[in-house]
């Protein structure tokens, strides 16, 4: 992937990305020793830049 | 259909627009010159799924570049056929997809010998990257194949576009942890890292910051992702349902091997 680059999605992985916009945030995965799959603690989801949420298409304007 | 009045298909601007429906009434209403953007707009959006389903159907390579320019040429271009389209009568994709196989059983075998180029080129595959050129899963109807290549089209297209967004806005540490968190391990690359390992690369302090990123990038792949949608559903309530039939309709074909 480069930037602006294009992306080649298979079936399946254009699926999992659906899955984030169907099913908002992904639960969180079991925190291993070493930080991976952290954040555990669904409180470290809360957004530092947090905003009300906008209407569709014109969300966290960049 | 640009500045010089020709489509290339395969958004060589690095834009890949998404018909919409308010686009499609704007096609029956604006000027010519509006009419060639919007119908440039289109024939980028559908020339994949259009080429997709051709090749299901059993055309190689070639002969489906071919048939997909006539379709758009003669048919979409030709024969007005968006200014028919009726948003009340179901999505422009399927409405487009049966319009292409009317078209399909129409054009007869030493039909489909012909070039279809058409004159100035006004849409055209010729000289299209063969990385542009998508290869339909071979397990996939000609109708599943169509689907498919729309969904997967909008959703490269909506990661293309948030990750301009970022980059252009000065944050692409925002992009980029997204990326390697969560975008990667989808693509089946690497393991993704951990947010210390994250921290240390991109020199944030704190986890929680990568992971409000990532929240952050989330929302607005989804915001994107189902404004995209909504242009293509005859109402906001639709979005819903069209994210679930999508993927029903990705989930048809099983996961192949990396």
């Amino acid at each position: 992937m480069s930037q602006y680059g294009r992306y080649k999605l298979r079936p399946h992985q254009a699926a999992r990305l659906l899955a984030i916009a169907a099913d908002g945030d992904e639960p969180p995965k079991p925190e291993a020793p070493d930080g991976r799959n952290s954040p555990a603690d669904p409180s470290s989801l809360a957004p530092v830049e947090s905003k009300p949420k906008p209407p569709a298409g014109d969300a966290d304007s960049p | 259909m640009r500045g010089d009045n020709r489509t290339v298909m395969g958004g060589g601007d690095g834009m890949f627009h998404t018909t919409r429906w308010p686009r499609i009434l704007g096609v029956q209403t604006q000027d010519e010159d509006g009419k060639s953007v919007l119908l440039g707009a289109i024939v980028e959006q559908y020339w994949k799924p259009a080429y997709c389903y051709l090749r299901r159907k059993g055309l190689d390579n070639e002969a489906a570049k071919d048939l997909t320019q006539g379709f758009f040429t003669e048919v979409v271009l030709g024969r007005h056929l968006v200014e028919k389209a009726d948003p009340h009568r179901g999505r422009f994709r399927t409405f487009l997809l049966a319009s292409l196989n009317n078209y399909v059983t129409s054009v007869g075998r030493a039909d489909r010998a012909e070039k279809r180029a058409p004159p100035g080129k006004l849409v055209s595959l010729q000289g299209l990257d063969d990385a542009d050129i998508p290869e339909p899963d071979p397990r996939l109807s000609p109708d599943a194949a169509f689907h498919h290549a729309w969904a997967t089209a909008v959703l490269e297209d909506v990661l293309r576009e948030i990750e301009s967004q970022y980059r252009q806005a000065g944050k692409a540490v925002h992009w980029e942890v997204f990326r390697e968190r969560v975008l990667g391990p989808i693509l089946g690359q690497d393991e993704p890292p951990t947010l210390p390992e994250l921290c240390a690369k991109h020199h944030i302090e704190r986890p929680e910051q990568i992971s409000s990123m990532i929240v952050t990038v989330k929302r607005k792949f989804r915001a994107v992702l189902r404004s995209r949608l909504r242009s293509s559903v005859e109402s906001a309530a639709d979005v819903d349902a069209e994210i679930h039939r999508l993927m029903q309709i990705l989930s048809q074909s099983p996961p192949r091997s990396a």
